[in-house]
């Protein structure tokens, strides 16, 4: 049964590796930017799943031609268009604070930002 | 050109395209965008009640986009539930787009004002998107427009802590998008339509299948970390709490309520009612941790030094009032629900506007600035006092009606540890509330000082102040509204 798994939908299991890759360089990369690249493997990983969805068995590019019966669905390729300019928004965005936050901390790293804020925490205690 | 036939469109569409105008104007004269804002704001608000006077005298409108008739096209779908949802943010946006102009002058860099205008505009018209469509990636898209633009807002605060509270925002909020989408994902496989009603009707003979179980798993979990249910809230007070005033009071009236409008559209609606007491008990699960959710908003907010702070971590265990209604599955919790989220829009909005006026004299929010505020600023005062009192749910105010319906609803399901949770909160919130009313209106102030409190930010205040005692003196229109809405929405448990 495993193995039936692993031939025939292998595409399930890559989305999931990838999915938790993604959240485990989110989760525990101090980096900013690391963490960046985590958030991208993860909705690449969507993207790849809705992509591998759509192909329907002995069928052809959905594109019109002459004697061909089956057509691959096209739908889910239209909508991951959308969520790859969604995805690459997110990242310019996400590029933009860090140096935002560069520029007025000195550091991206998570846990030195944590310190410098729990230092001004101390001193408006004051 | 038939402007009643094509409102649904343009409720979303209109503010969508004024916000790029408003970039293009701006470029060559900043100075009138604020009033191209508050234009924005009137008209968006007049379709809004437009959609509702005609939902609720011709019922409920499908708009199909281009005449595609559904599934094969986009359908915007207005029924009696989330008409109720639009007008409730566009009158808000209404409200406070008067607020707006000294407050960004205060807060904003001038070179930036006319671009933070049209991104607000962007985001008001992303959480029209949600509400008003009737299409599953249409929901994801407008998500993320409002998402990516409030991650932007947030960022513009001004100060090094915006910046992190943004990004703080940004990871968690994509990677509750991502959750959603792959959720949307798993049930387009299993139904092979996108269309809201189509796949109520195609989902029922798929209950069992793995595919729809997991899928309400994963939708369910990124909408809670979306709408910052108590143990994925921690994006939430900081958000709040570093964005410009306007922003925050914009934001805590309308972003979050939003994601638990598609909960009740995804429970409701897509799952049905029987999908959730049958298969698997999301409700119950949910209903538990919205019973934690209010408990610990209310001590965490017990705690807090910063007013700005305090109103966030309430907003945390308020979301758990709206959630723990509409996962009663019982029409008076419902309509207590639905009637939450406007009380709960119109005060914690109120509030934040408080906030934002303290802040425009003091340049900070601390709780210890406030001692005597009432001599120095009497009316902002005043305004949060009736605030409060909704907040805690006294009589006359609208946060009393939504406890009640709330508590029969309890009392009807049998649900003995949800009414003891709801009365201990209001407990409580009277005692962080109070916390901060006895400073203001009791204690020596510090200096003689006296501040200016001006008309345009003192309105929208009093105006959201007036609502919230309107709907607590005379709910039965509303309740009525919400009535049909709880209606349509129960239908699906036959």
């Amino acid at each position: 049964m495993i193995i039936d798994f692993l031939i025939y939908k292998y595409n399930y299991l890559a989305t999931i590796i990838l999915i938790l890759i993604g959240l485990y360089s989110v989760i525990v990369n101090g980096n900013l930017l690391k963490k960046v690249i985590g958030l991208n493997i993860l909705s690449t990983s969507v993207i790849l799943f809705y992509i591998s969805i759509s192909k329907v068995s002995g069928g052809s590019a959905p594109i019109y031609a002459e004697n061909v019966v089956r057509y691959d669905n096209p739908l889910p390729h239209v909508l991951m268009l959308t969520a790859i300019v969604v995805g690459v928004s997110i990242t310019a965005v996400a590029l933009s604070i860090i140096i935002k936050i560069e520029e007025t901390y000195g550091t991206i790293e998570e846990d030195e930002i944590v310190e410098i804020d729990q230092n001004d925490d101390m001193v408006d205690n004051k | 050109m038939n402007l009643k036939m094509n409102l649904p469109a343009l409720v979303v569409v209109f503010p969508f395209f004024s916000a790029m105008m408003m970039v293009a104007i701006g470029i060559f004269n900043r100075k009138v965008v604020p009033y191209i804002f508050q234009i924005t704001a009137t008209i968006t608000a007049y379709f809004a009640f437009s959609l509702l006077i005609e939902v609720y005298t011709n019922g409920p409108i499908r708009y199909y986009f281009g005449n595609w008739i559904p599934p094969v096209g986009i359908e915007y779908y207005v029924d009696y539930l989330n008409i109720l949802f639009v007008t409730i943010i566009a009158s808000i946006f209404f409200v406070m787009s008067f607020y707006f102009p000294l407050s960004v002058r205060k807060e904003i860099p001038e070179s930036k004002s006319y671009i933070f205008y049209s991104v607000t505009t962007l985001f008001a018209s992303g959480l029209l998107g949600i509400t008003i469509t009737g299409d599953m990636f249409n929901i994801y898209v407008f998500t993320e427009i409002s998402s990516i633009t409030a991650y932007a807002l947030i960022a513009i605060g001004g100060n090094r802590r915006s910046y992190r509270s943004s990004f703080n925002y940004l990871i968690l909020g994509t990677i509750g998008a991502s959750f959603i989408v792959l959720g949307i994902g798993y049930l387009y496989m299993a139904t092979g339509t996108l269309n809201l009603l189509d796949m109520q009707e195609r989902l029922q003979h798929v209950y069992n299948s793995k595919i729809t179980i997991s899928a309400a798993a994963i939708i369910i979990v990124g909408l809670s970390l979306k709408m910052a249910l108590f143990p994925l809230h921690s994006w939430l007070p900081g958000a709040y709490a570093h964005s410009p005033s306007t922003i925050s009071a914009f934001m805590s009236a309308t972003s979050t309520k939003v994601m638990a409008y598609l909960l009740i559209r995804f429970v409701y609606t897509i799952f049905t009612p029987n999908f959730a007491t049958k298969i698997i008990p999301i409700t119950d699960i949910v209903m538990y941790i919205s019973l934690i959710a209010i408990i610990a908003g209310s001590f965490l907010a017990l705690g807090q030094k910063d007013l700005k702070y305090m109103f966030a971590y309430s907003s945390v265990g308020q979301i758990g009032y709206i959630v723990f209604g509409a996962m009663l599955i019982n029409a008076n919790g419902l309509i207590g629900s639905i009637y939450h989220f406007l009380s709960h829009a119109i005060v914690k909005g109120g509030l934040f506007l408080v906030a934002g006026i303290i802040f425009y004299n003091f340049t900070n929010t601390k709780i210890e600035i406030t001692n005597g505020l009432f001599k120095k600023m009497p009316f902002t005062s005043i305004g949060f006092l009736i605030f409060a009192l909704s907040m805690i749910g006294i009589p006359a105010t609208s946060g009393f009606i939504s406890k009640w319906y709330l508590v029969m609803g309890a009392i009807e399901t049998g649900n003995w540890i949800g009414v003891t949770v709801i009365l201990l909160s209001s407990l409580l919130t009277a005692i962080y509330f109070w916390r901060v009313v006895d400073r203001i209106f009791f204690k020596a102030p510090d200096d003689d000082v006296k501040f200016n409190e001006p008309i345009s930010m003192i309105l929208p205040t009093y105006i959201l102040a007036g609502c919230s005692i309107y709907f607590g003196l005379f709910p039965h229109q509303l309740v009525n509204y919400a009535q049909k809405a709880v209606l349509l929405l129960m239908e699906t448990i036959k």
